[in-house]
């Protein structure tokens, strides 16, 4: 689940990412350890799509940069990747790392508020937007390519020059209550998504939502607000992707020129508790203003850097991606549901594959259920047909191509990547496998993540 | 500092084929490896009949359903199989099939997009399930707030126009339609002379060019009885209603009301359009900086989001002011929004606001055409809504050609405050008295949002 600051910017949904990633990298690192006298290491150059390249920097006080050229149109998308999301959060404090997403646009020591959006839009910014998720959260912008240094300046400066205090808080406090009512309180499909993570996590911070408990919200203090931003928002802790009609080692420099006097700071965090094993089903019922029910399955899986990752990628595709997938035939041509899809669930920590069936008028979601459990097990049982595979690898590809055609999803790409994984080559790797992924790998997933026991299962159904 | 935008990307051309008048554009772009198109047809759910209210929604999606040769399942696995996408994007003015492919797939793919287009089967098996898909979609709908609020507008706004026609359809309506009735649909509607093609990407436009051309014949020969683009245009211009009225939509329960607010907008035809539109842009267009941000959002807190548009049309659509607040907060934030339009008409556009949106929307404009597939998409709107050709292309120089005096001028010369429709999605229990008391809207009619 993401949310974001600005509602007309909501369509970057994150959740494709993980369902399009493919074969990006054709090989290795050139040019590995460039270091220059100017206080920036260039780390490697990495071949992107055959023609591009995406170019690593490093700076001595722990900031990263990905630089990747594209000189179609005098545009350029940057982004800034924090490493901290609302698993940085502690209980009783829910929603601080998404208020304080919001927070980060108002006024700094040295500018007021509403002059970091108005001096961008002014510059003819697409879109001054940010979101954040329970491992991430990313500040975003596309500009016309003149205004690079201007951008940096202000992205820069209020790294470490927010003001926060109470006025400010209570505002945007009362928006973000407002975006939760939009987003969870009066909209079905966000309230089953909510309730999904909360029944399936009982000690991991991934069990409340990523924008916070209304009455956390309504406790939280400026002092605190400050305290978050002190421990997280650091040029150590940061990535910035930038995309488009710019030369890497000019992007470089600029950085280096806003960001190079930051200080580093020791990023402490909260240890989240480990998630205990899952051994028995565990269910709720919700009663909706809703007119047909809905289904919504969660089954336990490994952070994205585990080996399993990518047959479990293919087993996802199998099961609900495309309408020859398996549960669409049997749910959705079959006359069940009207719709089925699938979260990847990829994520730092162990996290969730959840499955989301909205029923037929008059279809029960207690019968949709049976049917998944019974393709899950003539996969456990028989695997998946070659053709499934190679299905599952053609759309995959299709998808990866089809999403670098915007500077800012290639941006994601990378960002994502980098923030979940460690490093976006782990994406680039874990998709370029998924054409090694046989049937038995596939069969073995299916056994090992999707038992009956290890899941939770939230019902909405009408009032 | 405003900068004027040059031409940095090749623009689509437009060709006629043969002797019909089907459009046929392609802008080959080798960047990346994969194919875009639209192919766009005139019939839209404007030209459902009043008691088959779906019907083009419909019969469109049955062209994926199966054809002369294939099962709904043969045709789905001949398309994952390939990796390409197909889809049907049916809306008020006209449908768009939008495919994407990867080059290297392009023939099979355009093998089966030929092949639904000009050989549906309409299978009664098919007819019965997509019923019951689009009648649990319009009950599913019912749960989306801000959906409800949409949907009701348009049919309380355009009351008795073909605008008002939801795309999906209405239950009553969807229940009627038989498969005959598609098959006659399509054949009156999709007759080859009223194609378009737009399209983009790493492929040999002439190859392109000669499959649209059989694409277009064949369905000419197929249907030569078709209504032609002219014939399915909408002619009649919406009528505006005097005076203020507000429907209220009852979902008991809801703890935050949406709300929209309007009334008839602009066409590029009418006089100081673009003066209105960066006007709109001041007031609560795509800004924070927007009156209607900053009043609502930024210094009150009372809603995540708050703007203002205009819809394109072939006759004048709507515009609306969008915001949505807590319950509590309904009464205020409209009386708020409406005070704030009236005091933007009475006082028009100040000198910092004219200058700032006038800065922002031209250095914005390269997002207007930067990529392939936009241009694509822009093409398409413009064709579907008979937009100026090149409208998005030259929209920066015509607002960077708008004279400051011209916007206030534009905008009292056009909006009437006084007359506005509102439609409020909330709980009518505790909002109903509340917004009674609201100036002009005495009389409030109340619907379930079950209702049609």
């Amino acid at each position: 689940m993401i949310t974001t600051r600005n509602f007309s910017c909501s369509k970057f949904s994150i959740k494709i990412i993980g369902a399009v990633a493919l074969m990006l990298l054709t090989s290795c690192a050139h040019n590995p350890k460039t270091k220059t006298a100017l206080g920036w290491k260039k780390i490697g150059s990495y071949p992107y799509l055959g023609a591009n390249s995406v170019h690593r920097y490093e700076y001595p006080n722990g900031l990263k940069l990905l630089v990747l050229e594209d000189h179609s149109a005098p545009v350029f998308t940057y982004h800034t990747w924090f490493n901290v999301g609302s698993k940085d959060e502690q209980p009783g404090l829910t929603g601080l790392a998404h208020l304080f997403e919001h927070m980060m646009f108002k006024a700094t020591k040295n500018y007021p508020d509403g002059h970091f959006d108005r001096t961008l839009e002014r510059a003819g910014s697409e879109m001054t937007n940010a979101f954040t998720s329970r491992d991430y959260t990313a500040y975003v912008q596309s500009m016309p390519n003149e205004h690079l240094e201007l951008l940096v300046k202000l992205e820069s400066d209020r790294i470490v020059n927010l003001i926060v205090d109470d006025q400010a808080l209570n505002k945007e406090r009362e928006v973000v209550q407002n975006e939760r009512r939009f987003r969870n309180e009066n909209n079905p499909d966000g309230k089953l998504y909510e309730s999904i993570f909360t029944l399936a996590f009982k000690k991991h911070s991934y069990r409340w939502p990523v924008i916070g408990y209304a009455e956390d919200l309504e406790r939280a203090k400026s002092a605190e607000c400050y305290e978050f931003y002190k421990r997280f928002y650091a040029p150590n802790n940061a990535t910035i992707v930038v995309v488009g009609d710019v030369v890497p080692d000019d992007v470089a420099e600029v950085i280096l020129k806003h960001y190079g006097h930051l200080t580093p700071t020791e990023i402490k965090r909260h240890k989240s508790p480990v998630e205990p094993p899952q051994i028995a089903e565990r269910t709720q019922t919700l009663r909706q203003k809703i007119q047909v029910e809905k289904l919504v399955v969660g089954y336990h899986i490994p952070p994205v850097t585990h080996p399993d990752t990518a047959a479990l990628g293919v087993l996802r595709s199998v099961l609900a991606t495309g309408k020859s997938s398996r549960l669409h035939r049997k749910l959705v041509d079959a006359g069940i549901a009207s719709e089925i899809s699938v979260d990847d669930g990829e994520s730092r920590d162990p996290g969730l594959m959840v499955f989301f069936v909205t029923l037929q008028k008059g279809r029960s979601a207690k019968r949709a259920l049976k049917i998944i459990d019974q393709e899950i097990k003539a996969i456990q049982k028989s695997g998946v047909t070659q053709i499934e595979i190679d299905r599952a690898v053609a759309q995959n590809r299709f998808s990866l191509i089809d999403f670098q055609a915007s500077l800012h999803y290639r941006a994601m790409f990378l960002g994502y990547y980098e923030s979940i994984a460690g490093d976006f080559k782990k994406g680039v790797e874990l998709v370029n496998s998924y054409k090694t992924i046989r049937s038995k790998d596939v069969s073995r997933m299916a056994m090992q993540y999707l038992q009956p026991t290890q899941r939770s299962v939230v019902y909405g159904v009408p009032q | 500092m405003i900068k004027r935008i040059g031409v940095f990307s090749v623009f689509l051309f437009f060709t006629t084929i043969g002797q019909l008048q089907a459009t046929f554009s392609f802008e080959e772009n080798e960047a990346l490896p994969i194919v875009y198109f639209n192919i766009v047809v005139n019939a839209g759910s404007a030209n459902d009949p009043k008691d088959k209210l779906g019907l083009t929604n419909m019969t469109y999606q049955m062209l994926l359903r199966g054809t002369q040769k294939r099962s709904k399942v043969e045709f789905d696995e001949a398309l994952d199989n390939i990796g390409g996408r197909l889809g049907v994007d049916v809306r008020t003015e006209g449908t768009v099939f939008r495919g994407a492919v990867l080059s290297e797939n392009l023939k099979p793919f355009l093998d089966l997009v030929y092949e639904a287009l000009t050989s549906p089967r309409f299978a009664a098996v098919e007819t019965a399930k997509i019923k019951k898909e689009i009648e649990s979609e319009i009950l599913d709908n019912r749960s989306n707030d801000k959906y409800l609020a949409t949907y009701h507008f348009q049919r309380f706004f355009y009351s008795g126009h073909p605008y008002a026609n939801p795309i999906v359809g209405t239950l009553s309506g969807i229940k009627k339609i038989t498969a005959l009735d598609m098959v006659e649909h399509f054949a009156n509607t999709m007759g080859g002379s009223n194609l378009a093609f737009f399209g983009t990407g790493l492929a040999d436009e002439s190859i392109l060019k000669e499959w649209f051309t059989l694409l277009s014949e064949k369905l000419v020969a197929l249907h030569p009885e078709a209504l032609t683009a002219d014939d399915l245009i909408v002619k009649k211009a919406p009528m505006p209603h005097a005076g203020r009225r507000l429907l209220l939509v009852n979902k008991p329960g809801a703890t935050q009301s949406q709300i929209l607010l309007g009334g008839i907008g602009p066409t590029p035809e009418t006089n100081g359009y673009y003066a209105l539109e960066l006007a709109n842009h001041s007031f609560g267009g795509a800004s924070f900086q927007a009156r209607l941000m900053q009043e609502l959002r930024v210094k009150r807190g009372w809603t995540y989001g708050a703007y203002s548009s205009f819809q394109y049309g072939q006759q004048p659509r709507h515009y609306a002011l969008y915001f949505f607040p807590k319950t509590a907060d309904t009464r205020p934030a409209i009386e708020l929004a409406i005070s704030l339009f009236e005091d933007y008409l009475k006082k028009g556009i100040s000198a910092e606001e004219f200058s700032f949106s006038k800065s922002a929307l031209v250095n914005n404009a390269p997002f207007n055409y930067d990529t392939a597939k936009k241009r694509v998409e822009n093409a398409t709107t413009e064709h579907l809504t008979l937009l100026p050709r090149g409208y998005f292309k030259n929209y920066a120089g015509n607002i960077d050609d708008v004279k400051s005096g011209s916007v206030t001028e534009a905008l009292q010369g056009f909006f009437n405050p006084g007359n506005l429709t509102a439609v409020v999605v909330g709980d009518a229990a505790k909002l109903k008295k509340e917004l009674t008391k609201i100036s002009g809207f005495s009389e409030i009619e109340v619907k379930d949002y079950r209702q049609e």
